[in-house]
């Protein structure tokens, strides 16, 4: 019968946020009501009454975590949270790397090695650079947490709709800072290789170019 | 009956309080006092209860710890701090006003 109880109490806590207090709150509840239903056995009750009775002096249970419901449908759990702030900055930090590298090379090349290869190496050693940042972004957008759909209801699918939403909304981020930042690299690059500043502007327009087809990528996807 | 529980409701902290001067509790065997002293006419709906401790643990009155039961489920103990008691003072002090003055209103 305690199994049963239990049962029952997780039950209503299916809607409960996942805090260390949800759970202990549980726990509490779960050993008190466990206690009087004892109780009510060793004075004579039957299994079921005892059981009906502890289970109705519950009450309701929502408003202990009502206000805590709204906030922790849009927030990360703690640990993931800081995970993906460390992997965003490393991110960044590696794109940085990736465009000093090319500067370096660049320049290098202009002063000592005129005419040489080291430029075009440069800009190859400056975009495999950019590959492991670009997955780490990629990796900590998709870690927001897929809701779990129980009930097909509104405030489900709304929910749904939400986590799915932002966790859209940061691929998207992502894809476009990676487009505008190939851009800039590619404007430097070819810039520097052919020295012709006067045209190499163009490149920003293929960047716009590709934004666009990104955006249209995505809505394809959503209407479709 | 209804007025009685609904006043009941209103001073949960204050009954709690009021039980943990006594000795460190948990939530069923505050509910218990409060049945025997009520000779069974009332108790405590548990969502009641532990919205209140968590009131009361905000507001620093009271503190919370696990008890090391060796049978059965760990009991989730309080006890009253400090701040507690001082509340607790103020709070009865302000409910005897607040019956006298009912008391002269209702005669």
């Amino acid at each position: 019968m305690n199994e049963k109880i239990r049962k029952h109490i997780n039950e209503l806590f299916r809607e409960a946020p996942r805090t260390r207090r949800a759970v202990e709150l549980k726990e509490e509840m779960a050993q008190n009501t466990i206690e009087k239903y004892e109780d009510l056995i060793a004075e004579g009750y039957q299994e079921e009454d005892a059981f009906r009775i502890v289970i109705d002096s519950i009450g309701d249970v929502t408003e202990l975590f009502e206000d805590l419901k709204d906030r922790s449908l849009f927030l990360l759990p703690e640990e993931q949270r800081r995970k993906k702030a460390m992997l965003t900055a490393a991110a960044v930090g590696i794109y940085i790397f990736a465009f000093v590298v090319l500067i370096v090379c660049l320049v290098v090349t202009d002063i000592y090695f005129s005419g040489s290869e080291l430029g075009l190496l440069g800009f190859a050693l400056a975009m495999l650079l950019c590959i492991p940042p670009t997955c780490m972004l990629v990796y900590a957008a998709n870690m927001y947490p897929a809701h779990n759909k129980k009930e097909e209801n509104l405030v489900e699918l709304y929910k749904e709709a939400a986590v799915t939403g932002s966790r859209e909304k940061a691929i998207r981020r992502s894809v476009s800072m990676i487009i505008w930042l190939v851009t800039l690299l590619l404007y430097f690059a070819i810039s520097m290789k052919t020295q012709r500043w006067e045209v190499t502007w163009l490149t920003f327009l293929v960047g716009a170019c590709a934004q666009m087809i990104e955006v249209l990528v995505f809505n394809l996807k959503h209407s479709g | 009956m209804s007025i009685t529980s609904d006043i009941l409701r209103g001073h949960t902290e204050a009954i709690i309080l009021s039980h943990l001067l006594e000795q460190d509790s948990y939530g069923y065997q505050i509910n218990k006092d409060i049945m025997k002293k009520t000779d069974n006419r009332c108790e405590l709906k548990e969502a009641t209860l532990y919205s209140a401790f968590r009131r009361l643990e905000q507001a620093g009155y009271i503190r919370t710890y696990w008890g090391d039961e060796t049978v059965g489920a760990r009991r989730r103990y309080y006890s009253i701090t400090q701040e507690g008691r001082e509340a607790y003072q103020n709070y009865k002090r302000d409910w005897e006003e607040a019956k006298a003055t009912i008391d002269q209103l209702l005669k």
